[in-house]
C-alpha cells in the first residue's frame, strides 16, 4: 500500500491525524476507472456571448449541456465556444445570476446571445452545505445564504454583525458598540437550547473553527467573504454531528475565476457617535436630591458644598468627557483572476476604528491568498491562507460592576475631572463623599493592549479520475496567538492620591491555540438515465485543538518607561501562571447521499459518526443522522411552465445533532481537591489531605438535539415574488445541568449531568419581491422581508433543582427553572409605591395576622414612597419566597426589511431591523436610581420621585440607605426592549462605463451610508440591544455611524 | 476473486488501523490537574488521601456542631443561646419538632458520609500503590478502616439503617442505593475495626501523633459491642486495651481537657479529634474548635467573642453530682465561680436561667491560645476511663467489674484510683449496678457528646432503667423541669429515637426511605 500524504511534512502535528486518515487517502492509489460511455448525438460547434443586465460581457459563466458533463466557461469578454448535440439545451449559470437555458438549433448555434439577470435568491444559486455544495433548487433542509454584497454594506469589523436581521431564524445580538465588535456578537440559530454554550459552529473554507465565544469572525475581513451559508435544521447540520446542535455558519471566501483579472479597491471612512445619551443630573439637581435623601434618613448633609445647590451650577458633564466622536476607516485591495489552469484571489485589508468611549480603539490588518491550480486533467490543488493581525485597546464595560460606563453614571457631577495641576482628580470621601474611581482614569490610566495574530489556512488536493468522482484531501490549521499587556503607571505621589494611583503594576498574558485538521472525502455524482441524479459522499475528519498560556504580574515598578515583566520588582505580590492543556480531539466519519428523481423528488440522508475526547472511554462516539426530502411541485406536469406559480417546493427533514461544549473537561474523572486539611503531631501541624469533592460522572454525554423541520419554498409570477417559510421543533432531551449530589457520595459539589430537557419551536419566514425589474438601467426595486419567532422552554430539570445564573450587586437576576425560558429573570414583583401611612399600617397589620406572624410587611424601615412588592405566597410578609419569574430576555419575534432600488447609475438601499417583545433588565438604573439612596449620581428620572401621597407611583422617595431595599431585583427595573432600527441607509452612484473606459477602470462607485441612523424604542437606557443576556450592566453603547466610501475596479 | 479477497483484506486491515489510531487520537490525559488518574500513585498520595478522611472530624458535621446535639438533646444540657432562631438547630431537637431540614440531621449525615467515602477511596486505591513503604501502606488501610467504622457507628446510631458503601461510587448512578439494615452495618463496623486492629501500629511518634492506633480500634470495637449488647466481646476488647495498650488514667480528671496535656495524645487518650488554633476565622469547617466560643458563658466576655452560651447544663444534671465529685468543677461553670480574669460567674445569663455553662472545652480568650472560633483544645473520642466503664457494664458487679468502675470513681473524688476507698467505692451490695455504671458514664463522659447515644441504647438494652432509658428519662425530665428551662422541651417517642434522613437526600436519592414519623 503506497502512502500518499499530501503536504504531510509541513504538518508534523497532524501526523497522527494523517495516519488515521490513511485508509481513505490510500484509495487514491487505485488506478482510475475507465470513463463510462455516453450516448452521443451529432455535435455541432457552438459559439456565443453572455452579458449582464447592462449589456457587458460576463466572464466565468458556466455553460453546460443539460444532462451531460459537456461544458465551457465564458472568457473575459463573456464569449464561449463548445461542441454540443443539436437540439440539446444549454444552461448558463453564474453565481448571483438567474440561470437561463437556451435550446440549441442549427439557426442559433453560432450566434447565441444570453443576458443573465441578477438574482440573489435564485434556484440555481450554489449553496454550501458542508463538504460540498448544492443548487438551491435541490436543497431539502433549512439553509439561508447571505452574499457578499449584503455583508460589505455594513461598516462593521465582524461579519456576523453585518448579517443581523438578514436571515430568518437567526437572532444576532451585539454585546455593545465596542470598536472592532470586541463586545461580542451572539448568534442564536433557532432559539436557545442550553444554559451553557449556544454558539453555532463556524466553518471557514472547510475549516471548522474552534469555539471562540462571541468573536468568531472578527479576524476575517468582511471584504474577503463571498458568502455566508447558515445551516439551520438538523437534517442539514447533521453532517457536522457532535458540534452542530446550535447550527452551522459556513463562510466561503472569494476565489479566483478564470477570465479577466480584476483589481478592486474599496475604501470608506466615517465618524461615529453615541446614538443616545442619558439625561443625567447636573450638579444642582444632584445636590438637591442628595440633601433630601440625607435628611430623610436623619443624617447630616454630608458636604458643606452641597448646602447651596443653586451655587453649584451644572457641574461636570461626565458623558461629555467620556464619550467622543470617533473615526472609522476601512481599506481593502484585492486582485482576482486566472485561467482554466490556475486561478487566484489575493487581498489585503486594513480596518481601523476608534471607540466612542475615550481610550478604546481597534485596528486590524488582513492578508489573504486563495489559489486553485489544475495540475492536469485529473488533479487539482489549492489553498486558502488568511493572516490577521488585530490589536485593540478596550475599556471595561459590560459585565463589570465598576466598568467605565457604570463609573460614568455613578460619579457625581460635583466632582471635577482634573486637578488644578492637570492630573486626574481622585474623588475621596472627605470632599466628594464618593470613593469610586474617576471614570476617565478607569478608561485611560492603564497602558494596555491586546493583540491577536491568527493564521487560518487550508490546503486541498482533489483527484477526479472519472468525471463526477472526486477524491479530496483537505488539511488545515488555525493558529491563534494572543497577547495581552497591561501596565498601570506609577502616579506622582500627590496629596489626595491613594495607592491605586501611586503604585505601578504590570501584567502580561500570552496564549497560543493551534488547531489542526485533516479531512478526506470521496464523492461521486452522476445522472443515470436522464432522471436519476445521485450524489454520494463519504469522508473522514480528524481535528485536534490545543491551548497553552503563560502569564505573569508584577507590582511596585519603580519606573514607568520599563514595563516588561522582567523590569518589575521581585516581591511577595508577584504572580506567575501558565498551563498547557492536553490536546482535545475529534475524530469523525461521515457520509451523505442525495437522490433526485427527474428534478421533482429529492431525498437526502446524512450520517456522521463522531468521536470526542471530552468523554470517557466507551462514551466517546455517537452517531448523528439526518434525513430530508423535497418535492418540487412546480416541476410536476400540472404546474410545469406555469408562470403564475414558478416555483413551489415542499421540504421536510429530521436530524439529530450534538453539542459537546458544555461537558467541561475531565468531568468523567474525580478532580482531587488539596484544600482539605487536618492537624497532626505535638504542634498541631496542618497536614494536607487530598480527596475529590465532586463526583465523577463517566456517564456524561454531549447534549443531543432532535430537530424536525417543515418548509415551503415558493416563487410566483416568474419568481418576481419568492420566499420560503419554515416551521420547526427542536427538542433537547439531555441537556447538561448542575445536579446536586446526594451526600452519601462523600462529595458535595454539584455534578454536571445530562439531566434537563428543553424544546424550541419556531417559524422562519422570508420573502423577496422584485417590485420593478428594469433592463438597461431602468428602475430596479426589490424588497426583502424576513421574520422569525421562536418559543424556547426548559421543559424539565430531571433530577436537578432550579439554579441561579447571572447575578449582580442587587442579587441574582437569572434563574433556570422548569417551564421557563433559558436566562429568564427572577425577582420580586413591584406593585407601585406605598402612598400613605394608612396603607402601610394595613400591610403591617396584615403581616401580624397573616400566617407568617411577622412584625412588618416589608422592612422595619419601610415608609410611604417605597416600592410595594407583591406578596405572592399570601403569607402577609415579603420574603425570598415572593420572588417569581419576571422577564424573558428573548423577543417574541425578530424581523428585517431591506429595500434596494437602482436607477441608471444610482442605488439606494435601506435596511430596517428590529425585535418585539423582549425584556431588558436595566441594571444601569441600579446606579442611576441609587441617587435616591446613596451618593451616586442619577438620571433626571429621580427628579420625579415620590414626595407625598399621589406624587409618583413609579419613582420611590429619596432616602439614604434604602431601608426598604427598593434596589432589590424586581420588575421595577425591567423594561420593554422592543425596537425598530433603521440599521443601514445607503445611497450610491456608479459612474457610467463610457466615462470609466477612458481611465481604463471597470467600475467606480461612490456611496454614503448612515448606520444605526434611527432607533424607535421605549427603552430608556442607551440602547435596547444590550447583549444576549438582556441585562444592561454598563454595556458599551451602540454607535451611530456616517461613512462615505468608494469602490474602484480595474 | 483473488483481488476481491485482497481488497477485503486491505479494507479490514485499514479499519483496524483506523480503530486503534482513533482510540489513541481521542485519548485525553489530565496533565493540567490532579485527578484519580494521576493521583493515588505514591506514598505521599496515600497519606494525603488518608488525612482527608480525618478532616471531617473537626468540621460541622462532626465535632464542630452536629455532635454537640448529643449532650444538648439528652438530659445533660439544653441548647441555650439567645431567643429567636439562635441555636434553632438544637431547639428543634429539644422540642421534638424536628423538620427534615434540621441542621444537625443534615450535617451529621453529610459529614459522616464524606469521611466514609474518603476512607473508601483509601481502601480502594492504596492497595494498588507500589511505590510505598509497606508499613505506611498497612497503616493507611488501618486508619481508613478505623475511620469508616467510626463514622458508620455515628450514622447507624443516629439514623438506624443507612446506605452501606464499602467502595466509593464510580458514578452518580451508583450513589443512589437504598438503606442497608443496621445489623449489616454493625457487622461491617466490627469487621473494619478488627481489620484496623491488625493493620494499625500501637503508637506513633512525632508528626504522626493523633492518628488512629490499634488501641483506638480496639477501644472503639469494645464500645460498638457494648452498644450492641454483646457484653462478652465488649469486655474482651476493653480488657485488651486496659491490659495491653500501655495507657493509664490521669491522676487528675481535669488533665484530660488541658491544652498542655493533649498534644502527645498520650496517657489516657485512645483517640482524639485534633484541633489547632491560628486560623482566626469565623469558621466551623476548618481546624479550630468553635466550642470555646459557642459554649463560653454567654455575654461574659470570657472568650474572644464574649461567649454564645450554647450547651447549657441542665439544673437536674448539675444537682446530680455527688458531693466531692471534682468532675463538676471541670465540666460546669456555676454561679459564683471565678473566671480567669477574676470576674465571677453570674447567677443567670441569657439562655441559662440557673447560671450554668459548659466548662469542659473552655480555654478563655488569651490571644496566644485562641482567636475567634479557633480553640486548639482537642476532644477525646475514646478515653481509657470509658474502657473501665465498659468492662464494668459488661461483667457486672464482679470483682473485676467493681474494681473497674471504682477506679473511675476514685479518680473523680481526687483519690489514688488504684487504692480502694470505702467512701466512694461501689460494692456488691450496691443496688442496680448497671444503673450505677450508666450514671457514672453520664458524669464521667459529660459534654463528650455521648449521652444521647447511651440513653438510646439503654432504651433498647435496659428499658426499665428509667434514669437512663431515653423515653422514660426524657419524658420525666420534661415534666419535672421542662417549664423552668428556657426552651421548649418536648417528649420523645419511638419515632424520635432516630434523626430524620435529610430532606435534600430524600430529594436527590429516590431510593432512600424516610424514617417513620418524619
Amino acid at each position: 500500500m503506497k502512502r500518499k500524504l499530501y503536504l504531510a511534512h509541513s504538518f508534523r502535528h497532524t501526523a497522527l491525524a494523517l495516519a488515521c486518515g490513511l485508509p481513505v487517502a490510500a484509495w487514491a492509489a487505485y488506478p482510475p476507472l475507465p470513463a463510462s460511455a455516453f450516448s452521443v448525438r451529432a455535435e455541432v460547434p457552438v459559439t456565443g456571448r453572455v452579458v449582464d443586465g447592462k449589456g457587458e460581457g460576463l466572464p466565468g459563466v458556466t455553460v453546460l449541456v443539460r444532462g451531460t458533463t459537456i461544458g465551457a466557461t465564458t472568457d473575459a469578454t463573456g464569449r464561449f465556444s463548445l461542441r454540443a448535440p443539436e437540439g440539446s439545451t444549454l444552461l448558463f449559470s453564474s453565481v448571483g445570476f438567474q440561470t437561463q437555458s437556451v435550446v440549441l438549433t442549427a439557426a442559433n448555434a453560432s450566434t447565441i446571445s444570453v443576458a443573465l439577470r441578477d438574482d440573489t435568491q435564485s434556484l440555481n444559486e450554489v449553496v454550501v452545505v458542508g463538504y460540498g455544495t448544492q443548487e438551491r433548487g435541490s436543497v431539502t433542509g433549512a439553509i439561508s445564504s447571505v452574499s457578499s454584497a449584503d455583508i460589505i454594506r455594513q461598516p462593521v469589523a465582524d461579519a456576523t454583525q453585518a448579517i443581523q436581521g438578514k436571515v430568518s431564524g437567526v437572532t444576532i445580538t451585539s454585546g455593545g458598540g465596542a470598536p472592532g465588535g470586541a463586545a461580542g456578537t451572539a448568534i442564536r440559530i433557532r432559539g436557545i437550547s442550553s444554559a451553557g454554550n449556544n454558539n453555532p459552529l463556524f466553518v471557514v473554507d472547510g475549516f471548522p473553527l474552534p469555539d471562540g465565544g462571541d468573536n468568531q469572525l472578527n479576524a476575517i475581513s468582511p471584504n474577503d467573504i463571498e458568502s455566508i451559508d447558515i445551516l439551520k435544521d438538523a437534517s442539514a447540520t447533521a453532517i457536522y454531528g457532535v458540534r452542530a446542535a446550535n447550527g452551522v455558519v459556513i463562510i466561503t471566501t472569494k476565489r479566483g475565476k478564470a477570465g479577466k483579472s480584476t483589481v478592486n479597491f474599496d475604501a470608506y471612512a466615517g465618524v461615529q457617535s453615541v446614538a443616545r445619551r442619558l439625561d443625567l443630573l447636573n450638579a444642582q439637581q444632584y445636590a438637591t436630591i442628595n440633601n433630601e435623601a440625607a435628611i430623610a434618613a436623619g443624617k447630616p448633609i454630608a458636604l458643606d458644598k452641597l448646602r447651596d445647590p443653586a451655587a453649584l451650577g451644572v457641574g461636570t458633564d461626565w458623558q461629555d468627557l467620556v464619550f467622543r466622536r470617533a473615526q472609522q476607516q476601512n481599506y481593502a485591495l484585492s486582485a482576482t483572476g486566472g485561467s482554466e489552469k490556475a486561478r487566484y484571489a489575493v487581498s489585503a485589508g486594513y480596518y481601523q476604528q476608534d471607540g466612542v468611549i475615550v481610550g478604546s480603539n481597534f485596528e486590524r490588518f488582513t492578508l489573504r491568498a486563495n489559489g486553485d491550480v489544475q495540475l492536469n486533467k485529473y488533479f487539482k490543488i489549492g489553498n486558502s491562507i488568511s493572516l490577521t493581525h488585530l490589536s485593540d485597546r478596550q475599556v471595561t464595560t459590560n459585565n463589570g460592576e465598576y466598568g467605565t460606563v457604570q463609573q460614568m453614571l455613578r460619579i457625581p457631577p460635583t466632582v471635577q475631572a482634573y486637578r488644578p495641576d492637570g492630573y486626574w482628580y481622585q474623588p475621596n470621601s472627605v470632599s466628594d463623599n464618593f470613593t469610586e474611581e474617576n471614570p476617565l482614569a478607569t478608561a485611560l490610566r492603564a497602558d494596555q493592549r491586546y493583540t491577536r495574530d491568527r493564521a487560518i489556512t487550508t490546503f486541498y488536493a482533489e483527484l477526479e479520475p472519472v468525471k463526477g468522482l472526486r477524491l479530496r484531501t483537505n488539511v488545515g490549521g488555525d493558529f491563534i496567538f494572543d497577547n495581552f499587556h497591561q501596565f498601570f503607571p506609577k502616579g506622582p505621589d500627590l496629596a489626595g492620591y491613594t495607592q491605586r494611583y501611586i503604585v505601578a503594576s504590570g501584567n502580561q498574558n500570552s496564549s497560543y491555540a493551534p488547531t489542526y485538521l485533516i479531512e478526506n472525502t470521496l464523492s461521486y455524482d452522476h445522472l443515470f438515465a436522464d432522471k436519476h441524479q445521485f450524489t454520494f459522499l463519504v469522508g473522514q475528519s480528524a481535528q485536534q485543538f490545543n491551548f497553552s498560556n503563560v502569564g505573569a504580574a508584577r507590582v511596585g515598578y519603580l519606573r514607568n518607561d520599563l514595563q516588561t515583566i522582567n523590569s518589575g520588582p521581585i516581591n511577595t505580590q508577584l504572580s506567575n501562571f501558565g498551563t498547557v492543556d492536553y490536546p482535545r480531539a475529534l475524530a469523525s466519519y461521515f457520509g451523505r447521499l442525495n437522490y433526485e428523481f427527474a428534478g421533482r423528488y429529492i431525498f437526502q440522508a446524512i450520517g456522521r459518526f463522531d468521536g470526542s475526547s471530552r468523554f470517557d472511554e466507551g462514551r466517546k462516539f455517537g452517531f448523528f443522522p439526518g434525513v430530508s426530502a423535497g418535492w418540487r411541485i412546480s416541476e410536476e406536469e400540472f404546474l410545469k411552465g406555469s408562470s403564475t406559480i414558478s416555483n413551489l417546493k415542499l421540504r421536510a427533514g429530521f436530524g439529530q445533532v450534538g453539542n459537546e461544549l458544555n461537558a467541561g473537561r475531565f468531568a468523567y474523572l474525580y478532580g482531587i481537591n488539596f484544600g482539605i486539611t487536618y492537624p497532626f503531631g505535638p504542634d498541631g501541624a496542618i497536614n494536607t489531605g487530598a480527596a475529590p469533592t465532586r463526583l465523577r460522572n463517566p456517564d456524561l454525554r454531549w447534549e443531543r438535539n432532535n430537530q424536525f423541520n417543515l418548509g415551503l419554498d415558493f416563487g410566483f409570477v416568474n419568481n418576481r415574488l419568492e420566499g420560503s417559510i419554515d416551521v420547526y421543533e427542536r427538542r433537547s432531551p439531555n441537556l447538561i445541568a448542575p445536579v446536586p449530589v446526594s451526600l452519601v457520595s462523600g462529595t458535595y459539589e454539584s455534578v454536571n449531568r445530562n439531566a434537563a430537557s428543553a424544546y424550541n419551536r419556531g417559524i422562519d419566514f422570508s420573502l423577496t419581491s422584485h417590485n420593478f425589474v428594469g433592463t438597461n438601467g431602468g428602475l430596479n426595486w426589490s424588497t426583502t422581508v424576513n421574520a422569525s419567532a421562536f418559543k424556547s422552554r426548559l421543559s424539565s430539570l430531571g433530577v436537578g433543582i432550579p439554579y441561579n445564573g447571572q447575578g449582580s450587586l442587587s442579587g441574582t437576576i437569572v434563574r433556570y427553572d422548569v417551564n421557563q425560558t433559558f436566562g429568564a429573570f427572577y425577582g420580586y414583583v413591584a406593585d407601585g409605591l406605598i402612598q400613605t401611612q394608612e396603607e402601610l399600617n394595613t400591610l403591617n397589620s396584615g403581616a401580624k395576622s397573616g400566617t407568617a406572624k411577622a412584625n412588618y410587611y416589608q422592612n422595619a424601615g419601610t415608609a410611604p414612597g417605597d416600592i410595594k412588592f407583591r406578596d405572592l405566597n399570601g403569607d402577609g410578609v415579603i420574603t425570598d419566597a415572593d420572588r417569581t419569574f419576571i422577564g424573558n430576555p428573548y423577543p417574541n419575534f425578530t424581523f428585517g426589511l431591506t429595500n434596494t432600488l437602482t436607477f441608471k447609475g444610482f442605488d439606494l438601499s435601506f435596511f430596517i431591523q428590529g425585535q418585539q417583545g423582549n425584556d431588558v433588565y436595566n441594571l444601569n438604573r441600579y446606579l442611576t436610581e441609587n441617587a435616591l439612596y446613596s451618593t451616586f449620581n442619577g438620571t433626571t428620572r429621580v427628579l420625579n420621585r415620590w414626595t407625598g401621597p399621589g406624587t409618583s407611583n413609579d419613582v420611590p422617595r429619596a432616602i439614604q440607605g434604602d431601608p426598604n431595599n427598593n434596589l432589590r431585583v424586581s420588575t421595577h427595573y425591567i423594561e420593554d426592549g422592543s425596537y425598530i432600527r433603521l440599521k443601514n441607509l445607503t445611497f450610491g452612484y456608479t459612474l457610467p462605463s463610457s466615462l470609466l473606459s477612458r481611465i481604463s477602470s471597470s467600475q467606480i462607485r461612490v456611496y454614503f451610508t448612515a448606520y444605526n441612523l434611527l432607533t424607535l424604542t421605549r427603552y430608556t437606557g442607551f440602547d435596547p440591544e444590550v447583549s444576549v443576556s438582556g441585562i444592561d450592566q454598563g454595556v458599551y453603547p451602540q454607535v451611530r455611524t456616517f461613512i462615505g466610501g468608494i469602490n474602484i475596479g480595474f | 476473486m483473488k483481488s476481491t479477497k485482497y481488497t477485503l483484506g486491505a479494507l479490514a486491515l485499514a479499519l483496524s488501523i483506523l480503530a486503534s489510531c482513533t482510540e489513541k487520537f481521542l485519548y485525553e490525559q489530565p496533565i493540567d490537574r490532579i485527578t484519580d488518574v494521576n493521583f493515588y500513585q505514591t506514598e505521599t498520595d496515600a497519606v494525603q488521601a488518608t488525612n482527608a478522611a480525618y478532616s471531617e472530624l473537626t468540621k460541622e458535621g462532626q465535632y464542630n456542631a452536629a455532635k454537640w446535639a448529643f449532650d444538648i438533646w439528652s438530659d445533660v444540657s439544653s441548647s441555650g443561646g439567645d431567643t429567636g432562631t439562635d441555636a434553632s438547630e438544637y431547639k428543634q431537637l429539644e422540642a421534638y419538632s424536628i423538620p427534615t431540614t434540621n441542621f444537625v440531621a443534615t450535617r451529621l449525615w453529610g459529614g459522616s458520609f464524606i469521611g466514609i467515602q474518603r476512607a473508601n477511596l483509601v481502601l480502594q486505591k492504596v492497595p494498588a500503590i507500589t511505590n510505598i513503604n509497606a508499613d505506611v501502606q498497612k497503616r493507611c488501610l488501618g486508619e481508613a478502616q478505623f475511620l469508616r467504622a467510626l463514622f458508620y457507628f455515628d450514622l447507624v446510631r443516629a439514623y438506624g439503617d443507612v446506605p452501606l458503601f464499602t467502595t466509593p461510587p464510580a458514578s452518580p448512578a451508583e450513589v443512589n442505593i437504598a438503606r442497608t439494615p443496621a445489623a449489616q452495618v454493625y457487622a461491617q463496623i466490627e469487621k473494619d475495626l478488627a481489620d484496623a486492629f491488625g493493620n494499625l501500629p500501637a503508637a506513633y511518634t512525632g508528626a504522626n501523633l493523633g492518628r488512629a492506633t490499634k488501641w483506638a480500634a480496639a477501644g472503639l470495637l469494645a464500645k460498638v459491642y457494648i452498644t450492641e449488647g454483646k457484653k462478652t466481646e465488649a469486655a474482651t476488647w476493653a480488657r485488651q486495651v486496659i491490659n495491653n495498650s500501655g495507657k493509664t488514667m490521669w491522676a487528675d480528671y481535669g488533665d484530660n481537657f488541658k491544652i498542655a496535656n493533649e498534644n502527645n495524645n498520650a496517657k489516657e487518650s485512645l483517640f482524639e479529634v485534633q484541633f489547632v488554633n491560628g486560623r482566626n476565622q469565623y469558621e466551623r469547617n476548618s481546624v479550630g474548635s468553635a466550642m470555646n466560643e459557642f459554649f463560653g458563658p454567654r455575654g461574659q466576655n470570657e472568650t474572644p467573642g464574649s461567649g454564645y452560651g450554647f450547651n447549657v447544663p441542665d439544673p437536674d444534671f448539675v444537682a446530680g453530682y455527688e458531693a466531692g465529685d471534682l468532675r463538676r468543677s471541670v465540666s460546669v461553670w456555676s454561679p459564683g465561680d471565678t473566671y480567669p480574669d477574676g470576674n465571677k460567674n453570674p447567677a443567670r445569663m441569657t439562655g441559662s436561667p440557673f447560671g450554668y455553662s459548659c466548662k469542659k472545652w473552655f480555654v478563655g480568650k488569651d490571644p496566644n491560645v485562641t482567636n475567634i472560633w479557633d480553640s486548639p483544645l482537642n476532644v477525646p473520642v475514646l478515653r481509657l476511663a470509658e474502657m473501665y466503664l465498659i468492662v464494668a457494664e459488661a461483667v457486672g458487679p464482679t470483682t473485676e467489674g467493681l474494681e473497674a468502675i471504682n477506679k473511675v470513681r476514685r479518680r473523680a473524688f481526687g483519690l489514688n484510683y488504684n487504692t480502694p476507698s470505702a467512701a466512694v467505692d461501689l460494692t456488691t451490695s450496691t443496688p442496680n449496678f448497671t444503673n450505677a455504671v450508666l450514671r457514672e458514664r453520664k458524669y464521667e463522659l459529660a459534654f463528650e457528646f455521648d449521652r444521647w447515644f447511651d440513653m438510646k441504647r439503654a432504651q433498647t438494652l435496659y428499658p426499665s432503667l428509667t434514669d437512663h432509658a431515653l423515653i422514660p428519662r426524657m419524658t420525666a425530665q420534661a415534666a419535672a423541669i421542662g417549664a423552668s428551662l428556657p426552651n421548649v422541651h418536648g417528649t420523645p417517642t419511638q419515632n424520635t429515637l432516630v434523626l430524620p434522613i435529610p430532606q435534600t437526600e430524600i430529594d436527590t436519592n429516590p431510593g432512600l426511605k424516610q424514617n417513620p414519623g418524619y
